[in-house]
């Protein structure tokens, strides 16, 4: 009996193998294999035909800007290429920028990060389906115009770090350009791409347009985002600063129309986008008591911008090893500011209380770096713009704001636009409780921007555009006699543009190089 | 050891006592066997003969008179082998029964001993090696039992031939790199696949803190078998997953009998074998006064002693390096480890019912501080017989791992081994107060010390194996089998840093949890039959389907402010979070055909369909065909010639694929990206490539195995060549597109080699047997095509891809030595010119990374009880750039210990010396970095290593019939313990192309006793 029952146990046994065996050979194979999927991703159709695809491609846009190369490299690079900061010597991180070594730039990590952002905004113009349009409803023309504001504002950090400026109309060549060198003519911009890339096909190999051409897309970017803001329902539009708007985008133009030496435009931009700043988002000139709020991410949003990338700081952190806050304040304390810079601030000018700190500490393993960057400046500041308020090394990073805008204006009526230069740049010399001045030259303009604006990428490219050599800290614009820091760089000099890496123009045959780099 | 560790060794030792006293059965009844060995031709007594019992690894060998006796044998079932050089072997199973004396007269037939085993090739085929056609390595229990190690894979070293094993760190619990006849991948994994009892292992849960081995869960005293499949005919069956080669694990299975209880109880010593050499505290000095004389020419040593000292190291100003007391950092970081394991089994049965059970526990503590392996292991193989036809297995194993893990691998301040070498002898670890040091290069969180005593990264590993395997014979030669198995490793990480590591966050900690699912079902129907005595058939058809799983998260927290509790709970701040999910799916259905002809003639046909969840949807399944076949040429007439006992030519043509290239690559994705006001970013990362499919390999074979003078000499040679075409590489796009590339099938490398393995038995008499072994390996490799019309990727690169080289090829300038006159460094231009500033234009092609010689040699004395084994690992033809001593000879100033090699820089006009002058900061005013990738900086890594040594001794019947034991051994082993090698880095054997400093192999001597009930 048990063994019958033993017997009759494994032929059921035996069956259910066979079973199995049938099974899996009469599997329909191909639905068995297409029913995984990855968790993190979605399909290329989904993102571009839904609101939630939309959302995300938006969000990815603005993220973007939280990337190291997009927010250390182009904001502190710039003030590494010229004299506002100067590597403290265990460490170095942008030494190579402070030396302006060959190949090294602001461009050589950011021209990658600059065209993946260009691509999503590209997604958001005109890559999106009917039907992801009609879900978002009006959102489908406010995202469009956020996505030339941005399109724009990549394409011109861009266009300023490859080539060489435009000079306007009263220059021969239309450039800003050395008299002597390879440099001199060079008119090529960087690649123009204003569709998306959704397949190989989309992903040609495409020449440099020309500087100028480079130039007329972003104004024509920016004036369509304009106008397409202007047109929204007011249910629609943005109350923070965090994203694309209009005054913004007239910031931005304001910003475009000075390195086109396009005066009168650039200074009616800076007033509108003054205008428009004040009545969204209440965001106006800070006054000496709130110069310290201004950086503090826990008051809340910087209290001039007009667009600035907010930075969650569990999930948006650049990290320990690239933040700019690491790299200048809590950590690394690598980038120092020079003696040359601490010696810009008149006595009792609130800003060097308020935006430098005579403590030059490793917050993060405790040890007292003093000595070193006393070797920069006498009395070891660090710059506190940035500087982790909300932890794990995150910063708002501002990309527009009011001061900009006072200085551009004074710059453009220097320059033939109506108005009093003097009249804008006390304003802002009045709010940083500093002496007023009747006479404004551009000397005084430039070391202005280099007090108020110093590490919010402009330094390097104020020099450039106006084809004045890049000026480096030497001598006595560090404090340590042991430190020789670097003769100035001649305007002339190849380096003045950003090379593109060789990889990039091997894989495309239509891409030329900057003059005096090995094609 | 701790005290966590003594009360588990406690609990082991009393469960083993326990499980002595419960199978008292063990001692009851015990039998004899003896009997004759004659040679079968002449009648004549065989002196010498070895006689084994081969489950309970008994034996004697034969007297004068051809006599032998084995007393004292637990009544069961057992194998019963003869063996002796010049005879085939002779194998029968014999059953003992309580105090019986069984009489086994045994007469050898003359012939090879080496080509008889059995050898799996595959889906529980079996076929005897004399017909096999394919390239199959192996191990047998026997063997294993002899070689001292720890993981699986440390088997495959220098004694495999076409196996290139890599240790990736000499962590004890590390992972290996296992390279089976060459790199044919450029993009996508080189590792075989690994399957255990049927179960294909999965190596892809990633860890954070350490590399880990997948092959930890295998107990290796456990393993019966290991087969290595390297060519098409033998891996063919394998399909897309076979392209890098197939490693094939069985455990152990219990015999009916009487319960066989074996105890191992092992202990030993570690030491670090790293060759570090450095500065002396003077010599520092004086490099640092060297450098500063040429800042302030005559001021070196008044810089160095008033403001150096005191402004890096907050040194007393004035104070000479006498006054200072200095740290050898070395010696800070490294201890004297220990190794511990004890193993008990158990095996037995009955005619219906066979078990073997085992359990283990192994503590290891590096020679480093802080870095040890614990694990504890559990097995269950139990075989059952429902019927007379249908028989059931399940072997199910259960582990338990942690490793506390120190930053091992990679090029880190917080890496003790190149943390150390940022560290001048000036700093220490502690103040005299006892507290931490502050001054160290990166500040006092990355003081090693702090590192070592103050941060902890467990990584635990809980894994579950198992399978189910039953078999219905439904003929005696047709049977249908099955094979249900999970590979289930569940894995936790932590990295705990707490106040005084991180006080700027108060605290810190990151956890991750992963686990993996990895399951494989499948069914074979199998035949096997001979036809009229000559007409040997062998065939299956079956279905596989292979499905893993793996899902992960990940957070961190901080502001502990406090280090009494290290939980999250303990914590105030989040930092980050994340998690997700991959899974691939694998469908295959298979067929194999053998054919062997009277021994002499042999073909095979295997045929394999793919498809996988991994390519695309236009490409989805695969076809790998594979022929082969072999001609046993001494069993033809014509070549009766005495000295030749075996003689077998092989030759075969397959195609298998690689598909380890993640899991989605053929997709149009939007990935998530970062995050912005509260929404998640879709990132457009990947483009759709629907007609992306595997890696494709064409393999030839050919192979020809010997026996010759009295099977004194047995071996084998072969000569292959693989090309693998359809490389999944990324074709690049412009970046414009805002996309890097895209994947593609595209490209075609070849690798070309010579295996050979000679065993040579020297001298063999009734008491004593030497013999020696041989192995190598001889591999080029070549990159014929890349994409389209591209003759490099990664062009720039000091290792490019470039087609008519090696994978591994460099291409850097030359080096030009030191000008003698002013002590700057000098290379050679494009056109053979001195140049002091090189460019992408003056690199020239040198050899590869890869080795171009692997191999090993070993010898085995045997004299009555005693056997000594010795094994040296050889590999050649390797060059690494290593990062450190790169950087360290060049970059100077504070944060250097300075390599030993800067005694030798230039110091005056006329010198002739390899190192350039001190300058500050490693800068030369008129002359590029000496750190600039040259020449000067690749080195050669061949080594030689007196891998491992092992004296064992069995005590003979009389001692053993006193203590009532079956048998009784006691060894002595040595593993890692000499190395020749030229190679300036801390060592040559986890050196990677361009290597970071690994954490270097670690030397250890064992002491063990096996005792068996």
């Amino acid at each position: 009996m048990i063994e019958r029952l033993r017997q009759m146990n494994s032929l059921v046994k035996t069956l259910l193998v066979i079973a199995g065996l049938a099974l899996l050979q009469g599997c329909d194979a191909s639905s068995v294999l297409e029913r995984t999927d990855p968790s993190t991703s979605i399909p290329q159709d989904v993102a571009i035909s839904t609101e939630d695809g939309a959302l995300g491609i938006r969000a990815q846009m603005y993220d973007r800007f939280h990337d190291d190369d997009m927010s250390t490299e182009w904001l502190a690079g710039p003030a590494s290429l010229s004299d506002i900061t100067w590597a403290r010597s265990t460490n170095v991180r942008h030494d190579e920028l402070n030396l302006s070594d060959f190949r090294a730039g602001v461009g050589t990590f950011t021209r990658e990060e600059l065209f993946l952002g260009i691509n999503d905004a590209n997604l958001l113009i005109n890559g999106l389906t009917e039907e992801a349009e009609i879900a978002l409803g009006d959102r489908a023309d406010k995202f469009r115009a956020e996505a030339l504001f941005v399109r724009a504002l990549l394409m011109h950090h861009g266009v300023r770090t490859f080539g060489n400026d435009p000079a306007g109309p009263e220059s021969s060549d239309g450039l800003v350009d050395p008299d002597v060198g390879p440099r001199q003519g060079f008119d090529l911009g960087i690649i123009i791409r204003t569709q998306p890339t959704l397949g190989t096909d989309d992903a040609e190999e495409l020449p440099r347009s020309t500087v100028f051409e480079v130039y007329d897309q972003i104004v024509d970017d920016l004036n369509r985002a304009d106008s397409l803001f202007q047109n929204l329902p007011s249910g629609v539009r943005t109350s923070r600063p965090v994203f694309g708007n209009r005054a913004a985008v007239q910031g931005i133009l304001a910003r475009v129309h000075l390195y086109q030496r396009n005066y009168d435009a650039a200074e009616s931009a800076a007033a509108e986008a003054l205008d428009i700043g004040a009545s969204q988002f209440g965001a106006d000139l800070a006054q000496p008591e709130e110069l310290g709020d201004m950086w503090d991410e826990t008051a809340g949003l910087n209290s001039e911008a007009f667009f600035v990338i907010s930075t969650d700081p569990v999930t948006e952190t650049a990290g320990i090893n690239e933040a700019i806050s690491t790299w200048y304040a809590t950590q690394w304390l690598a980038q120092i500011p020079t003696q040359k810079q601490i010696d810009r601030y008149p006595d009792g000018d609130p800003r060097l209380e308020e935006w430098y700190e005579p403590q030059c500490f490793d917050d993060e393993s405790g040890s007292d770096l003093s000595n070193q960057c006393e070797d920069i400046n006498e009395q070891g500041f660090e710059i506190q713009k940035y500087n982790e308020e909300l932890d794990n090394f995150a910063d708002h990073y501002v990309h527009v704001r009011a001061a900009e805008m006072k200085l551009i204006q004074a710059e453009a009526r220097l320059n033939g636009a109506p108005g009093d230069p003097a009249e804008p740049f006390n304003d802002l010399r009045e709010a940083r409780d500093i002496s007023t001045v009747s006479n404004v030259d551009i000397d005084l303009i430039l070391e202005e921007r280099a007090r108020e604006l110093f590490s919010e990428g402009h330094r390097f490219f104020d020099q450039k555009r106006l084809g004045r050599d890049i000026s480096k800290p030497t001598g006595d614009d560090l404090a340590s006699e042991d430190l020789t820091g670097r003769e100035d760089l001649a305007f002339s000099n190849i380096r003045v543009l950003d090379d593109i890496l060789p990889s990039e123009i091997e894989n495309n045959d239509n891409l030329r190089q900057n003059p005096g780099y090995r094609q | 050891m701790n005290s966590t560790a003594t009360r588990l060794l406690c609990g082991l030792a009393a469960l083993l006592t326990i499980f002595i006293l419960a199978v008292p059965t063990a001692f009851a009844q015990r039998g004899t066997i003896e009997g004759t060995v004659t040679d079968a031709g002449t009648g004549e007594a065989i002196p010498g003969a070895n006689v084994t019992l081969t489950q309970i690894n008994r034996g004697a060998a034969t007297n004068i008179d051809g006599e032998y006796s084995i007393e004292n044998i637990p009544v069961g079932t057992y194998t019963f082998q003869v063996s002796f050089v010049g005879y085939q072997r002779f194998s029968t199973e014999i059953t003992i029964e309580g105090g019986e004396v069984i009489t086994q007269d045994v007469a050898l037939e003359t012939g090879a001993v080496g080509l008889e085993e059995v050898v799996v090739t595959g889906y529980g085929q079996q076929q005897e090696e004399i017909d096999a056609t394919g390239s199959v390595s192996g191990f047998t229990a026997d063997e294993i039992e002899g070689i001292p190690g720890q993981n699986a894979e440390q088997f495959l070293a220098a004694r495999t031939t076409g196996v290139t094993v890599t240790q990736t760190s000499g962590n004890p619990g590390s992972g290996f790199e296992v390279n089976i006849r060459g790199q044919s991948s450029i993009t996508g994994g080189n590792d075989p696949l690994y399957i255990v009892d049927g179960v294909q292992m999965s190596q892809n849960l990633g860890s954070e803190n350490t590399d880990r081995n997948a092959l930890n869960a295998i107990q290796p005293q456990n393993i019966e078998s290991i087969q290595v499949l390297k060519d098409a005919a033998a891996a063919g069956i394998y399909g897309a997953q076979a392209a890098n080669g197939v490693v094939i694990i069985e455990t152990k299975s219990g015999r009916a009998g009487e319960t066989q209880v074996s105890v191992n109880i092992e202990g030993g010593i570690r030491s670090s074998i790293a060759n570090f050499d450095n500065l002396s505290p003077q010599e520092w000095a004086n490099f640092n006064i060297d450098a500063f004389n040429e800042l302030a020419p005559g001021q070196g040593e008044a810089i160095f002693r008033n403001s150096f000292l005191p402004n890096q190291y907050g040194l007393e100003p004035g104070s000479t390096i006498d006054d200072i007391r200095t740290t050898d950092w070395r010696d800070r970081i490294t201890r004297n480890g220990s190794h511990r394991s004890i193993r008990l089994s158990a095996s037995g049965g009955n005619e219906t019912t066979q078990y073997f059970l085992s359990g283990g526990w192994t503590n290891t503590q590096a020679g480093v501080r802080n870095a040890q392996f614990e694990t504890f292991n559990f097995r269950t193989n139990v075989t059952q017989q429902l019927t007379d036809n249908f028989r059931l297995r399940l072997n199910a194993a259960i582990s338990d791992e942690k490793q506390t893990n120190i930053c091992q691998d990679g090029f880190f301040i917080n890496c003790p081994w190149s943390g150390i070498q940022f560290e001048p002898p000036v700093t220490r670890p502690r103040n005299d107060d006892g507290t931490f040091f502050s001054g160290t290069t990166f500040g006092q969180s990355n003081n090693q010390e702090v590192i070592l005593t103050q941060i902890s990264s467990p990584t635990a590993v809980t894994q579950i194996v198992g399978s189910i395997r039953p078999r219905l014979e439904i003929t005696p030669w047709l049977a249908l089998n099955g094979n249900f198995g999970l590979d289930y490793q569940q894995q936790n990480e932590k990295d705990i840093e707490n106040t005084i590591a991180n006080p700027g966050d108060g605290g810190f900690l990151d956890t991750d949890n992963n686990d993996l699912t990895n399951m494989t079902l499948n069914s074979t129907l199998n035949l096997n039959k001979t036809f009229g005595e000559v007409h040997s058939v062998n065939a299956l058809i079956g279905g596989e389907y292979r499905r893993e799983f793996e899902s992960g998260s990940s957070f961190g927290v901080i502001g502990f402010n406090q280090d009494l509790l290290n939980v999250p709970d303990a914590a105030s701040e989040v930092t980050f979070f994340n998690g997700s999910n991959t899974e691939f799916r694998l469908l295959s259905y298979f067929q194999n055909f053998d054919y062997t002809y009277d021994n002499r003639y042999s073909l095979q046909l295997s045929t394999r369909w793919d498809g996988t969840s991994r390519f695309g949807t236009e490409n989805q399944f695969g076809f790998f065909p594979s022929v082969s076949a072999s001609w046993n040429i001494a069993r033809e007439e014509f070549l009766n010639v005495g000295f030749i006992e075996e003689l077998k030519l092989r030759g075969n043509w397959g195609q298998t694929g690689n598909s380890q290239i993640g899991n989605f690559p053929a997709r149009g994705l939007f990935s998530t990206g970062g995050t912005f006001e509260g929404q998640v970013g879709l990132n457009p990362d990947q483009l759709a490539n629907p007609t992306l499919t595997w890696e494709q390999k064409r393999t030839i074979n050919i192979g020809l195995d010997f026996a010759l003078l009295r099977n004194r000499i047995t071996g084998s040679v072969e000569v292959f060549d693989e090309t693998t075409d359809e490389l999944l590489l990324g074709r690049p796009l412009p970046t414009s597109s805002g996309f890097g590339s895209i994947d593609d099938n595209v490209g075609e490398v070849e690798n070309r080699g010579i295996e050979f393995q000679v065993e040579t038995v020297n001298l063999q008499t009734e008491e004593f047997r030497w013999s020696t072994r041989f192995n190598g390996t001889i591999i080029s490799n070549q990159v014929n095509e890349l994409v389209g019309d591209q003759d490099a990727l990664f062009s720039g690169a000091t290792r490019p891809v470039e087609v008519g080289r090696p994978i591994e090829g460099w291409k850097v300038p030359r080096w030009a030595g030191v000008n003698p006159a002013d002590g700057r460094p000098m290379w050679l231009d494009a056109d053979g010119n001195i140049t002091y500033q090189t460019d992408v234009n003056d690199r020239v092609p040198f050899d590869g990374a890869e080795r171009d010689l692997v191999g090993g040699f070993g010898t085995t004395l045997q004299w009555q009880g005693l056997t000594l084994d010795a094994l040296f690992q050889l590999q050649y033809g390797g060059t690494t750039e290593p990062e450190t001593i790169q950087f360290f000879l060049w970059e100077q100033g504070p944060f250097n210990s300075g390599i030993g090699m800067l005694r030798e820089r230039w110091k005056e006009p006329g010198d002739i010396a390899p190192v350039p002058r001190a300058v500050p900061g490693g800068v030369f005013p008129n002359a590029q970095g000496f750190g600039t990738s040259s020449t000067f900086h690749l080195w050669d890594t061949s080594f030689l290593r007196f891998k491992n040594v092992r004296l064992g001794y069995s005590f003979p019947d009389q001692v053993l019939n006193a203590l009532g034991l079956s048998d009784l051994r006691v060894y002595v082993s040595g593993e890692n313990l000499v190395t020749w090698s030229s190679f300036i880095g801390l060592d040559p054997g986890v050196a990677n192309p361009e290597t970071e400093t690994s954490f270097p192999n670690e030397r250890q001597i064992n002491f063990g006793i096996n005792l068996n009930i």
